[in-house]
């Protein structure tokens, strides 16, 4: 098909996905955002098993003390975010506050802010600006409440100080549940071994918002989880489109009294969930679209199921502990003899053969792009295909490099991308894969990758010890080098598997080769070295490195952008090096 | 001065107010000239198209009342700036326009016929319900990308994400167009 006609056939898809995608407005969405959706459930916790577990909980129906929809939402109007509704009549709806009902100080300040913040988003930023003011903030209200200027920020202190409120004043960022529960003090609150969730932020007064998947009968369903407390102005809150569609009821749970809402309708469902427990305010939100051609069926007793997966106990209280995240060090230890430092890789052939072809490989793809926008020299790109490349630049310093370097140089691959097998021709860069002209569906048509397969490519036993982390993609040469691709929590980072006398395409280059590095005993008891290589030389990136040596290879940790040391060990403590030889 | 309304918009327009262009450039104009620049590599190219953009606008409305109104006035943004871009000689053609174009084959290169109005519509309408069954994310991101043909970093600086994530959520988007279309009989 001519490609021209294709962007014409776009161009003519429905209005109301065109004006729902003029502006970023996830909170207005009928469904919540999807999160994981490379995550593969070992077992299903089903609809049926939700239900007993509602019985085995002791959960029944009364309605007083409400705390529902109706009480804590304020009726404003709803910005216009546009619609993937049938009907684009503007519906009556209101703001809902995450810690307090729609009297309190909380949710009017909440409110208040919203609408500035609506205001100032709708400018045109200069973000090179934002991004030079923003460094300059001692202010944490600026990085917490999303400020980009100082007009805002001022806006956002008058709305404090006039409802008396006082402000957040420090922010982590768990990257797994581990350092969640280290974090808040809680333990585990989501039942069901294949329901996810991942923590996003928490706050010094232990406010927090975390996301997962419910894995139900028929698919997957998103929710959004929010515990706030009162005396605080709350960054998140949330706008409800048409509250009148809701049913509310309520029900008590573990000895707890829930208020849900639901709205149904013949393509989803979306819900809410409002627990008041002392200071916790908890907000529950959810939601999925029913798959085409299925039976369209959740009611009320979907949505207690949902809420039986929670344990409302386990979400109040807890003693929050930044400093376990914000607070963690590096942790040197004295070098075991003949360790080798990432400055001495640097010198290495294996790590300056493959440092020149990152650098050339960048520097052409660079020069391919001519669009106003696009920012040069970030050198972020990594060629995976087997070679020749089939560009004369980059073939011919391949020639050189190996007469240089006598390294051994790929002539074929084989790939696991995201959970498919992969055509390794087709993938030039993890972020592209080009499909030749003339080839049929057939070849198109991805089959999928089981676990085993993906650890068989690479030739090594199961080397993370998490069981938050997987490999979401792996390419092996016939070198015996290889890449893998982890998730770990809410990150990802790459392992490169180099046999020495090897050229490894996707060894990045160093910004600072002689950049100190230190000793660190990780968690299975082997020593790595590590380096966050420097300072960022816009707009250049560093090039965080994990080093461990074995007789016979060297095992990379690289890590796209900036990391902490602190990070470093953690990502390090997730491999048992002890698996490679 | 907050924007007006878009019935109050369409409404100088009925009334023949050259009141209207400037509404419409203080409400929509970013987002045109956004839309425009995204595709045409040439500040004098895209103000042109933000011009004509308006010219067309004016010209249809009435007997037109558009609902929503953005995206009335980005598609006819988009199919100027794309008629432009298609009408160049090659040495001012945008690379990062040709790769939004490449990937949107990559998930469709089985041959259709486009030449039967008909069959294009019919493949609109597919890929509408298919944009239905994502989630807000994916939908936005897709409809970002390849409507509004925003690079990734753009949409990475909208949503406060990571261009790397983003990438990957298109491609598996893609992938499921893929699918549906063969399984909806429009793919050979």
């Amino acid at each position: 098909m001519k490609r021209e006609q294709l962007f014409t056939v776009i161009g003519e898809i429905d209005d109301r996905y065109i004006a729902e995608a003029f502006r970023y407005a996830p909170e207005a969405a009928a469904v919540p955002p999807e999160r994981k959706a490379n995550m593969k459930p070992k077992r299903i916790l089903t609809l049926a098993l939700a239900a007993a577990l509602i019985l085995a909980l002791g959960v029944t129906a009364y309605a007083s003390g409400w705390f529902g929809l109706s009480t804590r939402m304020i009726e404003t109007e709803i910005p216009d975010f546009g619609s993937s509704t049938p009907d684009l009549t503007p519906a009556p709806g209101g703001f809902v506050a995450s810690n307090g009902e729609a009297d309190s100080p909380e949710a009017q300040a909440s409110l208040a802010w919203a609408k500035a913040e609506e205001r100032y988003r709708q400018a045109d930023w200069d973000w090179k600006a934002v991004d030079a003011w923003t460094a300059q903030q001692e202010d944490p209200a600026c990085e917490i409440y999303h400020c980009y200027n100082q007009e805002m920020l001022d806006t956002l202190h008058g709305i404090a100080e006039e409802y008396g409120l006082r402000l957040h004043s420090e922010v982590a960022y768990p990257m797994t549940q581990e350092q969640f529960k280290q974090v808040t003090g809680l333990g585990d609150f989501l039942r069901g071994e294949d329901n996810f969730w991942q923590g996003h932020y928490i706050f010094e007064d232990g406010s927090f918002k975390c996301e997962g998947e419910l894995a139900l009968e028929g698919g997957r369903l998103v929710f959004t989880l929010q515990r706030s407390r009162a005396g605080v102005l709350a960054p998140y809150g949330m706008y409800v489109r048409d509250p009148v569609s809701y049913d509310e009821w309520q029900i008590s749970q573990d000895g707890h009294s829930l208020n849900l809402a639901l709205r149904q309708n013949d393509t989803g469902f979306d819900g809410l969930i409002f627990v008041c427990e002392g200071e916790d305010f908890i907000t529950l939100s959810y939601g999925a679209q029913f798959v085409p051609g299925t039976p369209a069926e959740f009611g009320r007793e979907g949505a207690e199921a949902v809420a039986a997966c929670f344990d409302f106990d386990a979400l109040c209280g807890g003693a929050p502990d930044l400093d376990a995240v914000n607070g963690r060090k590096v942790a040197p230890v004295k070098p075991k003899e003949g360790l080798m430092s990432t400055a001495d890789f640097a010198e290495t052939p294996e790590y300056q053969a493959a440092s020149r072809f990152h650098c050339a490989y960048n520097e052409y793809y660079d020069a391919q792009q001519t669009h106003e926008y696009f920012v040069k020299g970030q050198y972020m790109q990594e060629f995976y295909a087997p070679f020749p490349t089939g560009v004369e630049e980059l073939d011919t310093l391949l020639q050189e490099l190996q007469s240089q370097y006598a390294l051994r140089v790929p002539t074929s691959a084989q790939a696991i991308f995201f959970g498919d097998w992969a055509r390794p021709e087709w993938m030039t860069s993890l972020m592209s894969y080009r499909i030749p002209e003339g080839a049929s569906n057939e070849d198109f048509h991805l089959r999928e990758a089981t676990d085993e397969e993906t650890w068989e490519l690479l030739g090594v036993e199961n080397f993370l010890r998490s069981e938050e982390s997987y490999l979401a993609s792996a390419v092996a040469w016939d070198t015996g080098a290889w890449q893998a691709l982890i998730v770990y929590g809410s990150t990802s980072y790459e392992l490169c598997y180099v046999p020495k006398g090897s050229f490894c395409p996707t060894v990045r280059a160093f910004l600072h080769p002689g950049a100190e590095s230190w000793a660190y005993e990780t968690a299975c008891g082997e020593q790595v070295s590590l380096t966050v290589d420097g300072e960022m030389e816009y707009p250049r990136f560093t090039t965080p490195l994990g080093l461990y040596e074995t007789d016979t290879a060297y095992v990379l940790l690289q890590f796209p952008g900036m990391c902490s040391g602190a990070d470093l060990q953690l990502f390090a403590d997730n491999i048992d090096f002890t698996k490679f030889s | 001065m907050t924007p007006l309304e878009d019935s109050e918009i369409i409404a100088l327009f009925y009334e023949r107010s050259e009141q209207a262009i400037v509404e419409l450039n203080r409400k929509y104009g970013a987002a045109v000239k956004k839309t425009a620049a995204n595709i045409l590599n040439d500040r004098l190219d895209v103000e042109e198209c933000a011009n004509d953009t308006y010219l067309g606008v004016w010209n249809t409305i009435p007997p037109q009342n558009p609902k929503p109104l953005v995206s009335y006035v980005c598609r006819i943004a988009r199919n100027l700036a794309a008629k432009k871009y298609h009408a160049r000689r090659a040495a001012k053609r945008n690379s990062a326009f040709d790769a939004v174009l490449d990937e949107l084959e990559e998930c469709i290169p089985a041959p259709v016929n486009l030449e039967a109005e008909y069959e294009a519509k019919e493949l609109s309408a597919a890929i509408s319900r298919f944009l239905g069954t994502l989630s807000y994310e994916d939908r936005f991101f897709f409809v970002r990308r390849y409507f509004y043909a925003d690079s990734v970093s753009d949409i990475a600086a909208m949503t406060q994400g990571k261009s790397h994530r983003i990438s990957v959520r298109l491609f598996r988007t893609r992938e499921k167009l893929h699918q549906y279309l063969t399984e909806e009989g429009l793919l050979t």
